[in-house]
């Protein structure tokens, strides 16, 4: 596909820093030597061990439920 | 190592590329003796599929109040949590058990590569707050500009 907006080359219109603001509290983690052990498991856990945060989470599911009302 | 370049500058309109968080998708909304039910699922992150061109021109109608070009929707897809997508987990929260990929393997390389037209593989740069991530095309819904 041309000016595919996932390739190194895009120039049309990529992701703002904005929308990407993490939606949940952050998991924070410092990179350290012990650190950087645990980067296999951060993955698993959905994170990356760097020193900012960092999103993740799956979608989920809400039901609400509600009286009707009519005039 | 990163696979997409990403601006922080922040623009007026929506762009194709550009990345949401906590979007909403509506599975049904029904109304049984009175009381309305409604059930959404909740998206952490989507990347916006419509053409670039067709919102671009969405925007100037509305800026001009013009209504030819309006669009009623855009198109997203979901981004997963790429090493939820790899152990089949994704979708866990809403009791969908996804077959794993053995990212070791051709299946998860080939993926990774982005050589599987289904799916396709970011790595987001190390200043962006967000995990390595996979959007499976199998998985889209639209939603409302005004939303």
């Amino acid at each position: 596909m041309p000016n595919n907006p996932f390739s190194s080359d895009y120039v049309g219109s990529p992701p703002t820093q904005a929308a990407i603001a993490p939606p949940a509290p952050p998991q924070i983690v410092e990179t350290t030597a012990a650190a950087e052990q645990a980067v296999g498991l951060g993955a698993e856990l959905g994170f990356r061990i760097t020193s900012i945060p960092i999103v993740s989470g799956k979608p989920k599911r809400v039901v609400i439920r509600g009286k009707v009302t009519r005039d | 190592m990163t696979n997409v370049v990403v601006q922080s500058r922040r623009r007026s309109r929506i762009s194709q590329g550009d990345v949401f968080r906590a979007v909403e998708c509506i599975e049904y909304a029904v109304e049984r003796r009175g009381i309305v039910e409604v059930s959404k699922i909740m998206f952490p992150l989507v990347v916006v599929l419509t053409q670039d061109c067709d919102l671009e021109q969405d925007f100037n109608g509305r800026v001009r109040e013009k209504q030819g070009n309006k669009l009623l929707s855009v198109l997203v897809v979901p981004l997963y949590n790429a090493e939820h997508v790899f152990t089949g987990e994704h979708l866990s929260e809403l009791k969908i058990t996804g077959t794993s990929i053995n990212k070791k393997a051709t299946e998860g390389k080939t993926l990774m590569q982005n050589e599987r037209p289904r799916y396709h593989y970011i790595d987001f740069p190390v200043q962006v707050p967000v995990v390595a991530s996979i959007a499976d095309f199998k998985h889209y819904f639209s939603v409302q500009t005004a939303y």
